[in-house]
């Protein structure tokens, strides 16, 4: 009885908790309003990482889009959205996967993301890779620290918060390095630049075979696919491991000689993009994403031409 | 099933109120609801596996029965031997046959020969080299007329697959966890309230230290040429006290666990790092396995042998290695072994000094505690390196880097702030260093409201603080 007592306030707590938490506005709640609304006219499904999650702003493409990127998701991630998903977009025409620098040989996502929760939750997808249960679309426990600080910030706080458009992307994200050593190159090369470098051919090996399924799977389906390698700042790209930057280019050469309909758009070292459409070393601020999704937008029109 | 997920939290109410419910004095019925439930934990991680602990809790059941039955030495040693093979066979087969096939090849160059080996495809049974140790001991006990065979099939498929201890120990004799199975548990308040404790202290250790220092190490370790030597050096340290708290924070959980069904596991870690020697470090770190190695290896090999300090050294040796092993197929583990081998034979050297013999062992115990501990947490912190690398380069690397003063670049604060449970812990461990867990005392000291705050605190702490399951290398998302 003693233990029953000393468990319902933290039973209560967790409760209140959750369910503050999903009073929080956020961009998957945002993307799922959006995709329920819109999803017989959607044409275009981009997925990627949070270089895509910040980099991509449906509202610059001409035709309706949706972007399912987010921070830390990676192919597998993205294919088993996409699986979960693509019933409900009839109208779909166009797959936008990112692949940057280090997306072969950097290990996929383990059946522990803490997504998870969220891709359950929000668009009833199951990426554990097992049997759910109600359970497993608890979002607190998923990633404590995460939604503790969520709270913090949304309760709290008097912090910037963040201003979603109906697409689910952040007018507001510039906050970063970069503005905060106001934008000076000279400066911001000499910082330490947070890259993973190690090279690893059987993590390559495994990743590229899963590519090649998830570019067969959207051609099966007669759905063009385009590879967006997002834009990184010139220090970034300096500090890139030759070795795992070579292999990533052979494979995507390889998909290139390989498949018909699959599209590149590699705006890594475009020159268009400077310093001040930057949030840091590989992530544009929404000025930059502005004018990657232009770019987007007008190779989309090219290859439907 | 993990001990620090949701679906633990709500299986184990589950399976402890039907266990009770059915009434203290039904003990086969108790017995029944411990091993339906047993394997739903285990079904659960992967169905296909019951079959093999099933069969492995029948071939031994049906050698102690033999054992005990027959009449003959020789038949004896027959049926010993045939459960041995099982149990080493599905180890070898399902742990180590795919380094042994790759190490055989490498060894004799067999693969520029033209020669090649079939690696098998299958994947490592959660608990495997827990229940087959439990297992052997079980038939080498009885072979040894330590104990008497047991007679109820029902009584040992629970000893084999006890959920609280099934996966990762302690490793239960069967002379001290079979007969709790035919006794009538009682339902002991204070048994219970102290396993309650237990389980919380597990798994704070567990899921507040063990892994948000993983984070940490993780993260250095991904990537160990770009980090200096301070950052090799602590991230090692680290290890050393996530191996620890994810091990003894487990086996916690397991005891906590068993004593809310009435049932007494024995103690597995009493404060390795406080140890005076390597030596030492062996009877307070995993005790369980150490226990069982030194009676089922190492006593025997020291009695078949003249009991001198080079056949000591070699029996140690052996059993060390192996010990290594046990822990995984890989080099970097059986070096791990040779490494603890190494040192402890080294602490052994007998030396002779004004006609009386000593060894390190002696002048460990006379000097000051925190020289010595230094000494034997240097040398596991050492050795732990090449628990936590993927090769025996990766190690050898990583101890040079460490000691080639290579300068650190600092690391994001949140990894350093995160591994400030680790203090914590240890002061509480030391402060009740005498106790079985950090909370045991609190009955005695405080009244319920403080114990309740405390309790409180650590529910905090667990549901707050809990550390990522995942590797922490996405940070370039």
């Amino acid at each position: 009885m003693l233990c029953c007592i000393f468990f319902i306030p933290v039973i209560i707590a967790y409760g209140i908790i959750e369910i503050a938490i999903t009073k929080v506005p956020n961009n998957f709640s945002i993307i799922k309003d959006y995709m329920d609304a819109e999803n017989s006219n959607i044409e275009t499904m981009v997925f990627g990482s949070s270089q895509i999650q910040v980099g991509i702003n449906p509202s610059f493409l001409g035709d309706p889009a949706i972007n399912f990127s987010s921070r830390g998701q990676h192919h597998n991630i993205d294919f088993t959205l996409l699986k979960g998903l693509i019933e409900r977009f009839p109208n779909l025409k166009t797959i936008v996967f990112e692949v940057s620098y280090g997306h072969f040989e950097l290990p996929h996502r383990s059946k522990y993301f803490w997504k998870n929760s969220i891709f359950l939750k929000y668009y009833h997808v199951n990426t554990f890779g097992r049997a759910v249960t109600p359970i497993d679309s608890l979002l607190f426990k998923s990633h404590p620290g995460k939604f503790s600080e969520m709270l913090v910030t949304h309760y709290l706080s008097d912090t910037i918060p963040d201003v979603y458009n109906k697409y689910g992307f952040d007018l507001n994200h510039y906050e970063g390095k970069f503005r905060k050593l106001n934008y000076d190159s000279a400066t911001i090369i000499t910082k330490p630049v947070q890259i993973y470098k190690r090279e690893d051919v059987k993590v390559l090996a495994h990743n590229s075979e899963y590519f090649y399924k998830m570019i067969e799977y959207c051609l099966e389906r007669n759905l063009k696919v385009i590879v967006l390698s997002p834009p990184t700042f010139s220090n970034y790209n300096q500090q890139r491991n030759p070795n795992v930057l070579r292999r990533r280019d052979s494979i995507l050469t390889y998909i290139e000689d390989t498949y018909e309909n699959v599209y590149f758009l590699n705006a890594e070292k475009d020159s268009d993009f400077i310093v001040e459409d930057f949030r840091n070393e590989n992530h544009l601020n929404p000025k930059g994403a502005e004018k990657l999704t232009k770019k987007l937008n007008s190779f989309l029109k090219k290859i439907g031409e | 099933m993990l001990f620090n997920s949701f679906s633990f939290g709500l299986f184990l109410p589950v399976v402890l109120l039907t266990y009770w419910a059915v009434g203290f004095k039904r003990i086969k019925a108790q017995n029944i609801v411990l091993l339906i439930a047993s394997y739903i934990f285990y079904g659960l991680w992967d169905w296909r596996f019951l079959s093999l602990i099933i069969a492995s809790s029948f071939v031994d059941y049906l050698a102690g029965r033999a054992i005990g039955a027959s009449g003959s030495k020789k038949f004896k040693k027959l049926y010993l031997f045939l459960s041995i093979v099982w149990n080493l066979g599905v180890l070898f087969i399902f742990k180590y046959y795919n380094f042994f096939a790759e190490g055989f090849a490498n060894l004799f160059h067999l693969s520029t020969q033209g020669y090649t080996y079939n690696s098998l495809d299958i994947i490592l049974p959660v608990g495997l080299s827990f229940y087959t140790f439990q297992t052997m001991s079980y038939t080498i006990d009885v072979y040894r007329n330590r104990i008497r065979p047991t007679q109820n099939v029902l009584n040992f498929l629970c000893f084999v697959s006890f959920f609280p201890q099934l996966v990762a120990g302690p490793i239960e004799r069967a002379r001290s966890l079979l007969p709790q199975f035919n006794k009538q548990r009682v339902f002991e308040r204070s048994l219970v309230v102290d396993g309650l404790r237990q389980m919380l202290w597990g798994l704070f250790m567990k899921m507040v230290v063990a892994d948000n220092v993983a984070l940490a190490v993780n993260t250095i370790y991904s990537e160990p040429d770009s980090f200096g030597s301070l950052s090799l050096l602590y991230a090692s340290i680290l290890f050393f006290f996530q191996i620890y708290c994810d091990f003894a924070g487990y086996s916690n959980i397991a005891i906590g666990s068993a004593k809310l069904f009435g049932f007494n596991l024995s103690k597995n870690f009493n404060i390795p790092y406080l140890s005076r020697s390597v030596a030492e470090f062996w009877q307070r770190w995993h005790i369980t396995l150490t226990k069982w190695f030194t009676d089922y290896v190492y006593a025997p090999l020291i009695q078949s042998w003249k009991r001198s300090y080079v056949s000591r050294t070699i029996a140690l040796f052996i059993t060390m290695t192996l010990i290594g092993l046990w822990h995984g197929a890989n080099w970097t583990f059986i070096f791990f072994g040779v490494f603890q081998a190494i040192t402890i034979s080294v602490e052994r050297i007998p030396m002779t000094v004004k006609g009386k013999t000593y060894n390190i062992n002696y002048f460990l115990t006379k000097m000051p505690l925190p020289i010595t501990i230094l000494y034997s947490f240097t040398l596991i912190m050492t050795s732990c390196i090449f628990f936590r690398a993927e090769t025996f380069d990766m190690a050898l690397n990583i101890i040079h880097r460490i000691g080639s003063f290579i300068p650190s670049k600092p690391f994001s604060l949140e990894i350093g702030l995160r591994v400030l449970f680790v203090p914590l812990l240890i002061v509480l461990e030391v402060l009740t260093r005498n106790r079985n867990h950090p909370f045991e005392f609190l009955e005695e000291k405080y009244s319920r409201p403080i114990r309740w705050i405390i309790y409180y605190m650590f529910v905090f702490f667990i549901i707050r603080y809990a550390g990522p399951k995942e590797e922490f290398i996405y940070f370039q998302f």
